[in-house]
């Protein structure tokens, strides 16, 4: 197993939710288990990288558009700018990158693109759904962010979440084999194996 | 290798036809698909039309645009470029695409992600600003815009821009050094101006035989002006003259109250959207054309008005100015009614003076061949390869 990419648009020290302590965790635990580790993110700072260690290497992205109207087209735009990033590291890295894990909608777009173009396969980690955060919201903004997890859970090769209620939700609403998508709770001991375990699966077709 | 195989990314593409883009891009594929080129154009989906057609050997590509539902229409185009990147990696793979040509800031997120993933050049044409549209950018929408298309010109290895005018205002707006731009102009395809046509029985659905028939084609919007040539209608109650006004737009309303108000409803005619080839048959027809545009990159109807043989008035702003002559191809005037009214009488007054005019343009509108401007196009492209094919910005 060699250089996942971790795509997060939280990841100290920007914190929104949990997700950034949770991906934090991740590549921590990564990090433990000898997994190098490139964490591609979001902060309003010119493109940066920062090695934190032998192991973990961070990538700031900065949206090469300013001002935006909504989340979507800020998330767009920079999605253009991740695929940068990504690509520099692709292409520098002979193509040594085994698969990108995605944490929630923000960069399934650069996913999807990124795997058609570069045959990158990824894996959609899903913290929490747009029906669940807006719970009977049909507004334009809540279908469009809707459509693109749509998107992302028919374009992955995998979908991790943490419940299996969330699990049901998923194959169920989205009509999608339920092999497809495994349920890892981060409070169990042993999920950065199991995690590593789905990376495997996805990077070497089930090998 | 110096030859490339083009994609051009184009939200508009026959049958979308919305301003100057679609006819734009459509002529411009087929000149350089004429020279031997591959090109790709991709576009969003259209009604009725093919997902996918070879049109004069140009490949042109419809992607589906419309399967989420968007609050506006800046979302919406980013959205159309969701859809346009994922459909168009395989396209690129499977045809060897190495330049990739992006048509204004409503494609720039699909061209960008596109050219760093392949690593392939990209070459933008600026065709207009949004702060030149919309006399400075006053707000985040618009500020977004501006922020885009400068964030285009930043990834594109050359810029394109069709006039002198539009690449000072690319290069003051949008900070541009003046020697990343290639001044390449529009173009016009003379032959349907020339098919066979009954002169009289067209005219004859538009103005009586006394009439003296006086042409607009374009947007009815702020910026062409057409206020004010309505305005200058008044100033011309002497003369027997019909107005025809072509075009849609927001003031669309507004200027048929003012004819009303005015009592000129049977003497200014304004008429919606027309077909291409009634409005050719009206730029082949008319005693004079007006193109009053206060803000015009380039003004391509000048073009089709030097082709079709109708004297032109202009104010000559922007592009205008570099395409006509004064007292030579056309009657220069401000923008104001009296100065339009003014260059109406003189033309319609003279007629010698009119049939001089009319004779000029006709001679200078050959040098806006689509042939001369693809050859100009490839010029760029060619320059653009060599640099890359040295550089060391490559897949490996």
């Amino acid at each position: 197993m060699s250089n996942p990419i971790i795509l997060t648009w939280e990841y100290p020290p920007r914190i929104i939710g949990d997700l950034a302590h949770h991906v934090e965790n991740l590549t921590t635990g990564l990090s433990k288990a000898k997994i190098p580790v490139y964490v591609v993110t979001c902060h309003d700072a010119p493109y940066q990288h920062d090695k934190r260690s032998d192991l973990l290497d961070v990538y700031w992205t900065s949206n090469p558009v300013v001002p935006h109207i909504s989340v979507i087209t800020w998330c767009l735009s920079l999605n253009s700018e991740v695929e940068r990033v990504i690509s520099d590291i692709f292409y520098d890295k002979s193509r040594k990158i085994d698969l990108i894990d995605i944490h929630d909608w923000h960069f399934i777009p650069a996913s999807t693109s990124l795997k058609r173009a570069l045959g990158i396969p990824f894996i959609f980690t899903i913290h929490s759904l747009e029906s669940q955060r807006f719970p009977g919201s049909t507004s334009p903004l809540s279908s469009c962010i809707q459509g693109l997890e749509s998107l992302g859970i028919a374009e992955s090769d995998l979908v991790i979440t943490k419940t299996d209620s969330m699990k049901n939700e998923i194959t169920v609403n989205h009509g999608i084999p339920q092999d497809k998508v495994i349920v890892i709770p981060p409070t169990e001991p042993n999920w950065i194996r199991d995690t590593l375990k789905s990376y495997r699966r996805v990077a070497f077709k089930g090998v | 290798m110096l030859t490339p195989n083009v994609l051009m990314l184009s939200w508009e593409y026959p049958p979308r036809v919305v301003g100057g883009l679609a006819p734009h891009v459509y002529e411009l594929s087929r000149a350089l698909a004429k020279k031997g080129l591959e090109v790709h154009v991709a576009t969003c989906d259209f009604p009725g039309a093919k997902a996918e057609e070879v049109i004069d050997g140009v490949k042109v590509h419809r992607i589906d645009s419309y399967s989420y539902p968007t609050p506006d229409f800046a979302t919406w185009v980013a959205m159309m470029n969701v859809n346009l990147q994922r459909e168009l990696s395989s396209i690129i793979a499977s045809n060897n695409i190495s330049l990739i040509h992006a048509h204004d800031w409503l494609v720039a997120n699909a061209a960008i992600g596109l050219k760093h993933m392949f690593r392939i050049p990209l070459v933008a044409t600026i065709h207009s600003t949004e702060s030149g549209r919309r006399g400075g950018v006053h707000n985040d929408y618009q500020r977004m815009i501006s922020s885009t298309e400068a964030w285009l010109t930043r990834e594109s290895w050359r810029i394109i821009c069709c006039s002198r005018f539009m690449a000072n205002e690319v290069t003051s707006t949008l900070g541009v050094s003046e020697h990343m731009i290639d001044i390449v102009p529009n173009g016009i395809d003379p032959d349907p101006f020339n098919t066979l046509f009954n002169r009289e029985e067209f005219r004859a659905r538009f103005a009586d035989t006394n009439e003296q028939l006086v042409l607009f084609v374009g947007r009815l919007v702020q910026e062409k002006g057409v206020s004010n040539l309505v305005e200058a209608t008044s100033l011309l109650r002497d003369l027997n003259i019909k107005f025809v006004i072509v075009g849609e737009g927001y003031l669309k309303e507004e200027l048929i109250r003012r004819v009303k108000e005015l009592g000129l409803s049977d003497k200014v005619y304004v008429t919606g959207f027309l077909d291409q080839d009634t409005i050719r048959g009206l730029f082949r027809t008319a005693d004079a054309c007006v193109i009053p545009s206060i803000y015009e990159p380039f003004g391509i109807v000048a073009l089709e008005a030097m082709t079709g043989g109708a004297p032109i008035v202009t104010t000559g702003a922007g592009g205008l100015g570099e395409i006509l002559k004064q007292d030579k191809t056309a009657v220069f005037v401000y923008s104001t009614r009296e100065s339009i009214a003014w260059g109406i009488r003189k033309i319609l007054t003279n007629q010698q003076y009119a049939d001089y005019l009319r004779r000029q343009a006709q001679l200078q509108v050959k040098t806006f061949r689509w042939g001369t401007i693809a050859s100009s196009t490839l010029g760029t492209y060619t320059r653009i390869m060599l640099e890359y094919t040295q550089g060391k910005w490559k897949p490996f």
